[in-house]
C-alpha cells in the first residue's frame, strides 16, 4: 500500500509541437517536502503546471490519492492542491480580500458572501504567515516578501493537502528567503502539508527538502535524498559549470560551492579532488 | 377641420405656407427658415435635422409639416403622441412640386389658392417650354454639390430646369449624383451651371476656377460657366421653380426673350 | 498616499448614496427640459389628468428618456465592468470588441436600402442588433476555432473588426444621398429619444436581467484578477466563464447600441470610477457600476437637452466630454489600478 499522496507516472507533456517533459516519474509521500531543481528551461515550471492541471499530459498520468487529476472537476482539485505561482498582478484588493479568494473552491453553488468559517480560516492563516499587521493594506502596497507571504496565506486558505510553489524565494533577500522556507517547513510539520516546490538555489533546496529531483532538458537525471543527488559530478554535468560540494557544518546537508576560473586552475594543478567526503580537501602542495 | 396651429420643420414648408397666405396660423419653424424675412421672427423649434419635441408639444399644434430630412424617430414620436404629422419628401419633378403644394393647400384650407398658383406656374412653364422647343439642345452640366462632385440627377426636379430650359442633362444616366470630373471632361458640356449650397459666392467662384483648369471643355472655352443662387435651385415652391427655370433658360438660351 | 478605504461593512452606505443620486438625477431630468417644471407642479400635473400638454411632456417625452437612460447607462457600464474584469485591461470598453461597428453597419445598410420603408421604424433597432450579433458571433467563432487565441488576440481582432466596420460605414456614407447620410450620422451620434415603448421595456428587462445573471460571475471575476492560471488554480472554469461574460457583455452592448445609437465613454469611465470608490470586488462593483452608469447617462442626457435649447446636443458628445474630463482629473489625483 503506497503512502504516496502524489504519483506522477511516466509523464510526458509540452506546448504546441514541442515536448518539454519526457517520461517523468515521481512519487511524493504525505508530509514530504520534495524540491525540483535544474537549470533554466529544464521543465521545472512545466512539471508544476502538469501537476496543477494547467497542462494536460500527452503521455502518462498524474494521480492524487490514487485518482487521476484530469478526471476530477477543477473545484475538487482546488480543494486538495493549492499553487503559489510566480505571477504577481498588482491588484488593488486588500490582503484580507486576497486571502479570502482562497476559499472560493469551497463556496456552495449560489453562495455569494464568505461564511464566518471562511473569515476565521483566513484570519488564522494570515496570522500564521506573520502578515497580520498588513491585513488591510492593498496588495500593490506590499513589499516583495510580504506579497509572497500573502500568496502563501491565500494558498493555505484552500486548506490543501498538497502545496505547490514555483520559485517562492525568487527576487527576495536572504532574510525573506529563509523566513519563507522556514515557514514552509513549519507548515509541513505542524499542518501536515505535503510540499512540491521548484527552487533555483541548490543550497536552499538541499537544506529544506526531504528529497530532490534533478531535471535536465525535460528528463529526470536523479531523484532522492539531497546527499544522493547533489554530487559534484551530477551538478557539473547538468549545470555545465565547475563546483565544489562539501557538507554544511551545521546541518550535515550537502552544500554546493561555485568554483571560479582561477580556483579551478589552481585545483587542477594541485590535483585536488572536488568532492568532500567528510574531510577537507588537501590544499597543501605535494612535496 | 382645417389646421389652425401649424409648425413647420423645414424652409420649404415655411415658404409654401407663406405663399398660401396662411402664415398667420404658422406658430413655429426652424432656425433655417429665413424666407421670407418675416419667418425669422417666428418661434423656433430646432433645426432641419433635429427638432425639439418638447417645444413642439408645448405649442399644441394640430399640424406639423415635416421634410425628408426630419428624423424618422421624431416623426414616429410625434405621431405616437397623437399629433398630425405630414411628411413632404424631396420632390422628383415639377409635377410633384405642384402635387405637394396642392396637398398642403388642402390641409390648411387654401386649396383654391393653391390650385390657382399651380395653374399660373404651369402656364408660365408651358410658355417657356414652347419658346425653347425648337432650339438645339445644349449639353448642360448642372452642379449641385462639391466634395464630392454632385450633379443634378434624372429623378430630381433640378433635371427639369435643364430639360424645360432647352438643354440636355449630361448626367442623365447617373443614379445618385456623385459624379467624376473626368466624366464631365469626356462628355464635354456646352454649359456648366454651378448651384452649390453654402457660402454663396465664394464657394461658387472656387468651383468656377476649378473648371477653368480644363480648357478642353467647350463650356470653358466659350466662357459658359455660370453661378446661380443655390437657394433658387434648392427648395422650390411652384413660383420659385418658375423663377429658377427662367434664370436657367436665360443662361442656356440667352437669345430667348422671356417677358414678365 | 492613502485613498478612501471602504471595507465590506461600510459599502452599504455607498449604495444608499448611489440610489439617492440616481433618484435625484431622475427627478432633475423630469423637471428639466424646454421649460422647467418644479417638483410641486409635477405632482399636481400628474394628478390632474392625462390631457394637458404638460402631462404629455412629463410622462411621454421625459419619462421614457429617463427610463431608457437608466437601462442603457446601466447596461453599458455593466458591460464595461464585465469586460474590464475579463480582459484585465483598463482600456477595454463595450465598443472595443467591434460591436458598435457592427451595429452601425447594420443601421447604415438599413438606411441605404430603405428596409424601414418595408417594416417600419423598427428596422433601425433590429438592423442594429443584428449587426451587433453578427460581429459578436464572428469574433467569438474566431476565438473558439483558434484555441490558442489569448485574450489579447481577441481584443485586437475586435478592434480591427471595429475599424473595418467603420470604414465600410464611411464608404456607404460616401455614396449615399444627403438625406440618407444625415440619417446615418444622426443615428451614430446617439440619442435616447426612441419612440417605441415596447423597445424601451425590452431594454429595461434585458439590462436588469443581465445585471442579475452577471452576479453569478462575481466570484470567477474576482478570481480572474489573479490571472487566468491563478483563477484556474482556484477551480474556476475559465473557458466557460469567458464565454458567458463575452455573451453577456455583447448582448447588453448590442441592445444598447441598437436602441440608442453609439454613446461612448460610459462603459469605460464608470467602472473605473466605481473601482476607485468601492474597490475591485465585483460583488459590489457590478451593481455599483450599473447604478452609477444609469445616473451618469440620465444626467448627461438632461444636459444634452438643455445646454443649447431648443437645439439638442447628441448625448454621446456630452458623455464623451464630461466623462473624459472627470476621468483625466481622477487619474491625476488618484492612482487608478485595476
Amino acid at each position: 500500500m503506497s503512502k504516496a499522496l502524489l504519483e506522477i507516472k511516466r509523464l510526458s507533456c509540452g506546448y504546441g509541437d514541442k515536448t518539454i517533459l519526457r517520461d517523468i516519474s515521481l512519487a511524493v509521500d504525505t508530509e514530504e517536502i520534495v524540491t525540483i531543481i535544474g537549470p533554466n528551461g529544464s521543465g521545472k515550471t512545466t512539471l508544476l503546471r502538469a501537476v496543477s492541471r494547467i497542462l494536460a499530459p500527452r503521455e502518462g498520468k498524474v494521480l492524487l490519492s490514487g485518482v487521476d487529476i484530469n478526471k476530477m472537476t477543477p473545484e475538487k482539485l482546488a480543494r486538495q492542491i493549492a499553487v503559489v505561482g510566480q505571477f504577481r498582478e498588482p491588484v488593488a484588493m486588500t490582503v484580507k480580500e486576497y486571502v479570502l479568494l482562497g476559499r472560493i473552491p469551497f463556496y456552495t453553488r449560489f453562495q455569494f458572501i464568505e461564511t464566518d468559517r471562511d473569515r476565521a480560516l483566513a484570519d488564522r492563516y494570515i496570522r500564521l504567515t506573520g502578515i497580520a499587521e498588513c491585513e488591510n493594506k492593498r496588495l500593490n502596497e506590499l513589499s516583495g516578501g510580504q506579497m509572497q507571504l500573502a500568496a502563501i496565506a491565500r494558498a493555505l486558505a484552500q486548506e490543501p493537502k498538497l502545496l505547490l510553489l514555483d520559485e517562492p524565494t525568487a527576487h527576495l533577500d536572504i532574510t525573506h528567503q529563509t523566513r519563507i522556507l522556514d515557514l514552509i517547513r513549519r507548515l509541513n510539520r505542524e499542518l501536515s502539508i505535503t510540499v512540491l516546490m521548484v527552487l533555483h538555489d541548490l543550497n536552499l533546496a538541499s537544506e529544506y527538502s526531504h528529497r530532490l529531483m534533478l531535471l535536465k532538458e525535460g528528463q529526470q537525471v536523479a531523484c532522492g535524498k539531497p546527499g544522493q543527488v547533489l554530487t559534484y559530478k551530477a551538478v557539473e554535468e547538468v549545470y555545465d559549470t565547475t563546483v565544489l560540494v562539501d557538507k554544511n557544518p551545521l546541518s550535515g546537508r550537502p552544500h554546493v560551492f561555485l568554483v571560479t576560473e582561477e580556483q579551478q586552475r589552481v585545483s587542477d594543478i594541485l590535483g585536488v579532488g572536488r568532492q568532500a567526503s567528510g574531510v577537507r580537501p588537501n590544499t597543501q602542495p605535494k612535496a | 377641420m382645417t389646421a389652425q396651429r401649424i409648425v413647420s420643420l423645414g424652409p420649404i414648408n415655411t415658404e409654401n405656407v407663406y405663399l398660401l397666405n396662411a402664415h398667420d396660423r404658422l406658430i413655429a419653424n426652424t432656425i433655417y427658415c429665413v424666407n421670407p424675412p418675416e419667418a425669422k421672427k417666428k418661434d423656433k423649434i430646432g433645426t432641419l435635422l433635429q427638432a425639439n419635441i418638447e417645444k413642439i408639444i408645448s405649442l399644441k399644434p394640430d399640424l406639423v409639416l415635416a421634410t425628408s430630412l426630419t428624423r424618422p424617430r421624431q416623426v414616429a414620436k410625434l405621431k405616437r403622441l397623437g399629433i398630425n404629422v405630414v411628411q413632404f419628401t424631396q420632390p422628383a419633378s415639377f409635377d410633384e412640386i405642384c402635387g405637394q403644394f396642392i396637398e398642403l393647400g388642402q390641409l390648411i384650407g387654401r386649396e383654391k389658392r393653391a390650385r390657382r398658383i399651380v395653374h399660373e406656374a404651369r402656364r408660365a412653364i408651358e410658355t417657356i417650354r414652347q419658346k425653347t422647343a425648337g432650339r438645339s439642345k445644349k449639353k448642360v452640366f448642372l452642379q449641385v454639390g462639391t466634395r464630392p462632385l454632385f450633379s443634378s440627377v434624372e429623378d430630381s426636379f433640378t433635371n427639369e430646369f435643364i430639360t424645360l430650359g432647352g438643354g440636355k442633362n449630361i448626367a442623365k444616366g447617373s443614379l445618385q449624383g456623385v459624379y467624376s470630373r473626368e466624366k464631365v471632361i469626356a462628355q464635354n458640356p456646352d454649359l456648366i451651371i454651378i448651384a452649390i449650397m453654402g457660402t454663396e459666392g465664394i464657394a461658387g467662384e472656387k468651383e468656377q476656377q476649378k473648371w477653368m483648369r480644363y480648357p478642353s471643355i467647350s463650356a470653358v472655352k466659350n466662357n459658359n460657366i455660370h453661378i446661380v443662387d443655390p437657394n433658387l435651385v434648392c427648395s422650390p415652391t411652384p413660383l420659385t421653380f418658375v423663377e429658377a427655370l427662367r434664370k436657367i433658360t436665360s443662361i442656356i438660351h440667352p437669345e430667348v426673350v422671356l417677358d414678365e | 498616499m492613502s485613498r478612501t478605504n471602504l471595507r465590506s461593512g461600510s459599502r452599504l452606505p455607498v449604495f444608499l448614496v448611489l440610489l439617492i443620486v440616481l433618484s435625484g438625477t431622475g427627478v432633475l431630468a423630469l423637471c428639466t427640459g424646454a421649460t422647467f417644471i418644479p417638483i410641486r407642479e409635477i405632482i399636481s400635473i400628474l394628478t390632474s389628468g392625462k390631457e394637458s400638454p404638460d402631462y404629455t411632456i412629463l410622462m411621454h417625452i421625459r419619462m421614457p428618456r429617463i427610463i431608457l437612460g437608466f437601462a442603457v447607462g446601466g447596461s453599458l457600464s455593466l458591460a464595461g465592468a464585465l469586460l474590464q474584469g475579463m480582459f484585465r485591461n483598463p482600456l477595454v470598453e463595450p465598443y472595443t470588441l467591434g460591436i458598435s461597428g457592427g451595429a452601425s453597419l447594420g443601421v447604415a445598410l438599413n438606411i441605404l436600402f430603405k428596409w424601414y420603408a418595408v417594416i417600419g421604424t423598427i428596422a433601425y433597432p433590429v438592423s442594429g442588433f443584428i449587426g451587433a450579433l453578427m460581429v459578436m458571433f464572428f469574433v467569438y467563432g474566431l476565438s473558439v476555432r483558434q484555441q490558442r487565441l489569448g485574450l489579447r488576440d481577441i481584443l485586437l481582432i475586435g478592434v480591427m473588426v471595429s475599424f473595418i466596420a467603420s470604414s465600410v460605414v464611411m464608404l456607404l456614407m460616401a455614396i449615399s444621398k444627403s438625406e440618407d447620410l444625415h440619417g446615418i450620422i444622426f443615428w451614430i451620434m446617439g440619442s435616447l429619444d426612441e419612440p417605441n415603448l415596447t423597445l424601451i421595456y425590452i431594454a429595461v428587462g434585458v439590462s436588469l436581467g443581465g445585471l442579475l445573471i452577471s452576479h453569478l460571475f462575481c466570484l470567477p471575476l474576482n478570481a480572474l484578477s489573479l490571472g487566468e492560471e491563478g483563477a484556474r488554480h482556484l477551480g474556476i472554469q475559465v473557458e466557460s466563464t469567458r464565454r458567458w461574460l463575452f455573451f453577456l457583455a455583447s448582448l447588453l452592448t448590442g441592445l444598447s447600441v441598437s436602441v440608442a445609437g453609439i454613446i461612448g465613454f460610459v462603459g469605460l469611465v464608470v467602472p473605473h470610477f466605481m473601482r476607485m470608490v468601492v474597490g475591485p470586488d465585483h460583488r459590489f462593483l457590478l451593481s455599483g457600476s450599473f447604478l452609477a452608469g444609469a445616473a451618469f447617462l440620465i444626467l448627461c442626457d438632461t444636459l444634452a437637452r438643455t445646454i443649447i435649447s431648443p437645439l439638442e446636443l447628441p448625448v454621446g458628445v456630452v458623455t464623451g466630454i464630461i466623462g473624459g474630463i472627470v476621468f483625466v482629473y481622477a487619474l491625476t489625483r488618484k492612482q487608478v489600478v485595476l
